[in-house]
């Protein structure tokens, strides 16, 4: 009992990092835009299709993450650049919608380039191979996961609490006419949200098709959805709500993962809305957020 | 030292004013007062480089500025404190000054930044010393009055030559008004060129050396301060009411 209930900590845990960072990328967006970007899960996929492309043409594995991390800090940006820039002045409401555009259309252009089947995406046996310690199972995949989670979060809370452009950042998310007239450039620190935003999805990415090992045009959807129940769990616009959010929302799935019998586990995703439901209506402002919009 | 010409500019295709004209002498205070909706604020946009020019020119220092945006005005030395003050409450005091200095940190070499900050912060920090005792508090957590400080003290982080203040004194008890007063009186001796928008009269004419009252983008009454200041207190005791 002991050792099954560590187990569903460690696997809650580990998974429940890899949701946090989602989290954090889709919230770091959001506090300086003001909108919850629905594209964020197709850099996820872009980013699986950069892996698997590398991987086709021969190249090791370590080169294909090199440029599956270096293409989706691109594509972030270019993301930023392209369809958000030019309508930074805009409602968020019209962010919102611009950012269903831009899933929709990565969606379509992965359609036609890759075709609807799944394909594969390697990964090295050495990472999926489960140790026991203790009686407890855990691969190498899980323990990076939490350290690369770990590292992830003290830098970004390094960066965002302890320079000055974290300085810049946090007053452009606060009150961006403001800072504007402090002479901060709201279009650059976008840009550079995007770009960490990018490095975060590059680190989810790894974790996330190490994991599971396939990448199809449509698999946007559940980071995009796990990043959501994250955010509405731990609430917005801190970096500890969704933090925080991604840890329960893991340790929930896991949890429920090892009472459910096999025919209710697809079900999981239902339970996991359930549960959404049940927070906003309790706590609308999330765990440990502040009340906010979709597009504030 | 700044100076506007025929400036017009608006909201949209909305026009608030279409021929605005002025001139203010360095190390001179200008008074801008006027009722609600007159047009104060967006004149004060408009010279902070957040709203176009339409028509007209501006020039600083006998400098055409007119194509400059926010950031580059501030780069030659106009700062605008806005009105509501402004004051980033998810950064501490000491960083609220920091963002400041934002125009510095770029235009100087590396080495240079950190002196000229802390140059910055101590000049502050001296001419406000309650702004030292709670710089490591948030900016949200100071009274009105010392967000007002913090305001003008994050102004003047960036070194400016021209300062615009929007409604310092709103919502401000009387005391207070005259300490913030007594430090705008400070740096306009140590030759800072200021431009004060107030909705109630009184107290800045006081202050300015020129004053403008503009009613509905119009400037009705423009001149020498104490001049327009009897102005309005006759035009007051006649109507019982007025401009100011
Ligand atoms: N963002 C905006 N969009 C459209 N119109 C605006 C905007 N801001 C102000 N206006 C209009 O421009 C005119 C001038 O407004 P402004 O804010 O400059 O007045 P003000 O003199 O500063 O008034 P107050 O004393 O209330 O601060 C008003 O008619 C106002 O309705
Ligand atoms: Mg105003």
């Amino acid at each position: 009992m002991m050792v099954a209930s560590l187990q569903v900590i460690v696997d809650g845990l580990s998974i429940g990092s890899t949701y946090a960072l989602l989290a954090l990328g889709l919230s770091l967006v959001f506090s300086v835009m003001g909108f919850v970007n629905f594209a964020y899960g197709s850099l996820i996929v872009w980013a699986g299709y950069a892996i698997a492309v590398t991987d086709s043409v021969g190249a090791p594995y370590a080169l294909t993450i090199l440029v599956m991390v270096v293409f989706t800090v691109v594509l972030s940006i270019a993301m930023g650049r392209f369809a958000f820039r030019p309508f930074i002045t805009a409602p968020p409401a019209t962010l919102l919608l611009t950012s269903f555009g831009v899933a929709l259309a990565l969606q379509a252009v992965a359609i036609f380039v890759f075709g609807e089947a799944p394909r594969h995406v390697p990964t090295p046996p050495v990472l999926i191979e489960s140790v026991s310690v203790g009686g407890v199972r855990i691969s190498l995949l899980q323990i990076l996961a939490l350290g690369l989670s770990v590292i992830v979060l003290v830098a970004l809370n390094l960066l965002i609490q302890r320079t000055t452009f974290g300085i810049e950042i946090r007053a452009a998310a606060e009150d961006s006419k403001a800072a504007q007239l402090m002479g901060v450039r709201p279009p650059k620190v976008l840009l550079v949200v995007f770009a960490i935003s990018g490095v975060v999805a590059a680190v989810v990415a790894f974790v996330w098709f190490a994991r599971i090992g396939t990448v199809d045009p449509r698999a946007d959807l559940t980071p995009t959805l796990k990043a959501f129940i994250a955010v509405v769990l731990g609430g917005l616009g801190t970096i500890r709500g969704p933090v925080i959010g991604g840890l329960l929302l893991g340790l929930f799935e896991s949890v429920l993962a090892s009472f459910l019998t096999t025919n209710l586990l697809a079900f999981q995703s239902a339970f996991a809305f359930g549960l959404v439901i049940l927070v906003l209506i309790l706590r609308p402002q999330g765990v440990a957020g502040r009340v906010v919009e979709l597009a504030k | 030292m700044i100076e506007l010409r025929g400036a017009a500019t608006g909201y949209g295709a909305i026009p608030v004013f279409e021929n605005m004209s002025f001139a203010v002498g360095k190390g001179s205070a200008m008074a801008i007062a006027g009722p609600n909706g007159a047009g104060k604020t967006t004149l004060l946009l408009l010279m902070a480089g957040m709203l176009p020019l339409w028509r007209g020119a501006m020039h600083v220092a006998g400098n055409d500025v007119s194509a400059l945006g926010a950031e580059e005005r501030i780069g030659v030395g106009v700062v605008l404190c806005p009105e509501g003050r402004r004051i980033f409450s998810t950064l501490t005091v000491e960083e609220n000054l920091q963002l400041g200095a934002t125009t510095i940190r770029r235009s100087l070499h590396r080495s240079g930044v950190r002196r000229a900050i802390n140059d910055g912060l101590e000049q502050v920090y001296s001419m406000f010393p309650i702004l030292r005792e709670r710089r490591h508090g948030s900016g949200g957590a100071l009274s009105g009055g010392q967000q007002q400080m913090l305001a003008i003290g994050r102004a003047l982080m960036s070194r400016p030559a021209v300062l615009l203040l929007d409604e310092p004194s709103l919502g401000l008890a009387p005391l207070i008004v005259d300490e913030v007063y007594a430090h705008l009186e400070e740096l306009k001796r140590s030759g800072l060129t200021i431009v004060v928008v107030e909705e109630a009269a009184s107290r800045v004419m006081s202050f300015a050396d020129t004053a403008l009252v503009l009613r509905n983008g119009r400037v009705i009454l423009q001149g020498d301060a104490k001049e327009v200041s009897e102005h309005l207190d006759l035009a007051k005791a006649y109507v019982g009411g007025g401009a100011g």
